[in-house]
């Protein structure tokens, strides 16, 4: 049990290399903080602990950040000593270059928002007088100093605009910042030849007000996404980041990527083995779940080469590496789920299909205009087709998109989803079949006792007797069903045959506990007392409470819900036959890579699952569900992580995703009104720069408004 | 109506002082984090000496 408070690898050279920040300090990664009384716990470290310089807390992000004097104390101590204060403490690899510029961008974006928001508010109070008051007198001055406060805006706020379009257009592909960059430049254009031939269509007002509501609506939802825990800052565990290696009969902690094939490895129970490795000595039971799905533990013979991704189920065992994690099979699901997380970034501002074809109308028809009128008059012909543009801006794909899912962000949220990207939004309201993994996610992760008779106290305390030393599922399983009444019988000659049970002499009497499997339930065994049978037990992994309730939910609303496994026919039978599934949604014995298939030949499904062997499939699916308690490769290849264990989040996520599917249409439905009459009174040359100041905001308080009274409802 | 010719670069100078604090204020992380140092000030009671910045 010390595997928690087991920090020392912490101060070794190697990984000091990986974890530290300059000299002294080091990030963690602190589950469990949630309140005032936590921070200041923690950060008194550095008044109660000798050697701890400083220890700061960000409690949004569940970060510690720690200095320390190394000559006074070390970061194992610390490390344990905020163990023993009841946290989590998981250290975190330092930051890479990436990381550093993702901050850095996050800062010049908020700076971009002041300058935005100072720069439209100065221009709009010079325009306004114009507008309002006889201030002849002023007009020079008020449209040069617009024009000076403009400059800001258009040279360093609009240049992410500029970015985007030049990106997107390289993809051949139309993006909302396409118009955002053309009216924000033509616009400037337009505007300056304007004032320096003294005429008052400046549009400097509208434009700088516009470009401020984007960048903070924009800003919001990302700040919404941001504020959840990202998976990938939890995600350095310890479990797959170091192995223990021995050497000279003592073992040591080593960083995983310094394992090399004939290197001899040591991993107790509970734990992954993180190579392909051959079993030396003993025997050993190895769970392959997180592969296969499979509950049954397998018993391995020395010998025997035990795959990576393997957990011990009980003791410890000593093994040769015969093939490193990165050439493994479950090293290569890793991957391929690291590379899928680096593409889903970069998709998530490609825009929708509608905001696309708005916007080829609205920039068809100022071409088609400009054309068409251009014999009439060319400097009309340009004045309105601009006018256009600048007016029928797309605002509620610029603006009530990235609103709409911002509220829908901060829903899901207290619903207990973690939501990471907009775009899960979109697919899960889209998508019309559902595939649930079985083992872990509608079932619970571990095996249950299913009574049927009451078991006399004295053979339960018989049976608690004979399991007492084994790490075997089922020996966990008996100590949760039965409680101990004093002190357990005495087994004299105590034996335990690998895949078959355990047998001794209890007072005189011989007792075995035998292996037999029935096709109801995925492990069963029987009590022998001097070779007769005298009591049966089965185990299943429970039925997560809620299971039922939430898929007979979903079955009501027309999904279609398939149910996959990667464990054997009569387990995912039995269970398929109380969740009601037909038997042709039923897939068991499924490999990692069937599961992906399967899923990939239903584009656009809801994937829900929790193991590696779930990731791939997750990648494949228009939307990956990761539930409570998943392996970090099923959160990293997932797009929402349900943070409890109910599955109603799944019925909730859809819910939010059609409610704000809803709110974007009718956002999009606001602006196209708006955009169809201000772009007919542009083109009638009904426009002035007076009028555009006031359309502007009048259309983006609707879009406000909706989604307002929406996001209450 | 001379007066708007002090006001008005009385009121660019103040909005541009304004805005040159923010800009500090971010540059300088202190708005990296804004939950924490809501619950920081209910519990410190007995480090009234310590800078809130590293």
């Amino acid at each position: 049990m010390d595997k928690a408070y087991d920090f020392s690898f912490l101060d070794q050279e190697s990984f000091r290399d990986k974890y530290a920040e300059g000299p002294n300090g080091m990030r963690f990664f602190v589950g469990g903080m949630s309140c005032s009384r936590c921070v200041r716990k923690l950060e008194s470290l550095s008044e109660n602990m000798v050697g701890v310089k400083s220890v700061r807390v960000d409690l949004g992000r569940s970060l510690l950040r720690a200095e320390i004097d190394p000559a006074q104390t070390s970061f194992s101590r610390l490390a344990k000593k905020i163990a023993d204060l009841g946290f989590e403490p998981v250290p975190l690899a330092k930051e890479v270059a990436g990381d550093q510029q993702k901050r850095r961008e996050e800062r010049n974006e908020l700076i971009r928002l002041g300058v935005a928001g100072a720069c439209a508010g100065n221009i709009m109070t010079f325009s306004f007088a114009t507008y309002l008051g006889d201030t002849a007198e002023f007009f020079a001055l008020f449209a040069w100093l617009s024009f000076a406060l403009y400059l800001p805006v258009v040279l360093y706020v609009a240049v992410p605009f500029y970015k985007g379009a030049i990106a997107s257009l390289r993809q051949r592909r139309l993006s909302v910042d396409l118009p955002m960059a053309v009216a924000s430049l033509t616009g400037f254009a337009f505007s300056t030849v304007q004032l320096l031939r003294g005429r008052d269509d400046i549009y400097f007002d509208s434009l700088s007000g516009f470009l401020f509501l984007i960048l903070a609506s924009r800003f919001a939802q990302r700040r919404m996404q941001a504020r959840f825990l990202k998976p990938e800052d939890s995600t350095e565990s310890l479990r797959l980041s170091r192995a223990r290696q021995v050497q000279e009969g003592r073992w040591e902690w080593v960083p995983l990527d310094h394992l090399q094939p004939g290197h001899r490895i040591l991993v107790h129970s509970g734990e992954t083995v993180p190579a392909d490795a051959e079993l030396e000595g003993r025997y050993a039971h190895f769970s392959l779940a997180w592969l296969s799905g499979e509950f049954k533990a397998q018993t391995f013979l020395p010998g025997a080469t035990v795959p990576a991704g393997a957990r011990l189920t009980s003791g410890e065992a000593r093994l040769i590496v015969r093939r490193r994690i990165g050439e493994t099979q479950f090293g290569k699901i890793l991957e391929q789920v690291e590379k899928a997380d680096l593409s889903r970034i970069q998709t998530i501002h490609l825009t929708d299909r509608w905001a696309q074809r708005l916007l080829a109308v609205v920039f068809g028809a100022a071409v088609l205009f400009l054309v068409a009128y251009w014999p009439v008059s060319s400097e009309e012909a340009i004045r309105r087709a601009l006018a256009l543009i600048i007016l029928a801006c797309p605002c509620a794909m610029a603006f009530g998109t990235p609103l709409a899912f911002a509220s829908a962000l901060s829903r899901a949220r207290r619903k207990g989803l973690v939501v990471r990207s907009a775009r899960a939004f979109e697919n899960a309201a889209k998508a019309d079949t559902i595939f649930f993994d079985k083992t872990g996610t509608l079932t619970e992760a571990d095996l249950t006792l299913i009574e049927e008779d009451p078991i006399p106290t004295h053979l339960q305390q018989l049976v608690l007797a004979l399991e007492n030393h084994s790490l075997h599922p089922i020996a966990f399983a008996f100590r949760a069903a039965f409680p101990v009444s004093g002190p357990l019988p005495q087994v004299d000659e105590f034996s335990e045959v690998p895949g078959e049970g355990v047998s001794g002499y209890i007072e005189g009497r011989f007792f075995e506990l035998r292996r037999a499997d029935d096709s109801s339930a995925e492990i069963g065994c029987t009590l022998y007392e001097n070779r007769k049978p005298v009591a049966r037990f089965r185990f299943a992994a429970r039925l997560k409470p809620d299971s039922l309730q939430v898929l007979r939910a979903l079955r009501g609303q027309g999904y279609k819900i398939k149910l996959l496994s990667g464990d054997q026919r009569e387990p995912v039978m039995a269970l398929a036959k109380n969740l009601s599934f037909d038997p042709a949604d039923v897939h068991f014995g499924m490999s990692p890579a069937d599961k992906a298939h399967l899923v990939s030949q239903t584009p656009g499904a809801i994937m829900v699952g929790d193991g590696v062997n779930d990731s791939l499939a997750m990648l494949q699916a228009g939307v990956g569900v990761s539930t409570c308690g998943g392996v970090e490769a099923a959160l990293k290849s997932s797009d929402v992580y349900l943070t409890g264990p109910s599955l109603n989040g799944v019925f909730e996520l859809i819910r939010i995703s059609k409610s704000s599917l809803a709110l974007v249409r009718q956002n999009l439905a606001i602006s196209l009104i708006y955009n169809v009459s201000a772009g007919v009174l542009a083109l009638l040359g009904l426009v002035n720069p007076f009028v555009a100041a006031i359309l502007m905001p009048v259309s983006s308080g609707f879009i406000l408004l909706s989604t307002w009274v929406r996001s209450r409802a | 109506m001379n007066i708007l010719y002090i006001m008005i670069p009385l009121s660019i100078l103040l909005g541009g002082g304004f805005l040159a604090a923010f800009i500090w204020t971010v540059k300088s992380g202190q708005v990296d984090d804004l939950v924490t140092p809501a619950h920081r000030m209910l519990e410190d009671s007995e480090r009234e000496g310590r800078s809130a910045n590293e």
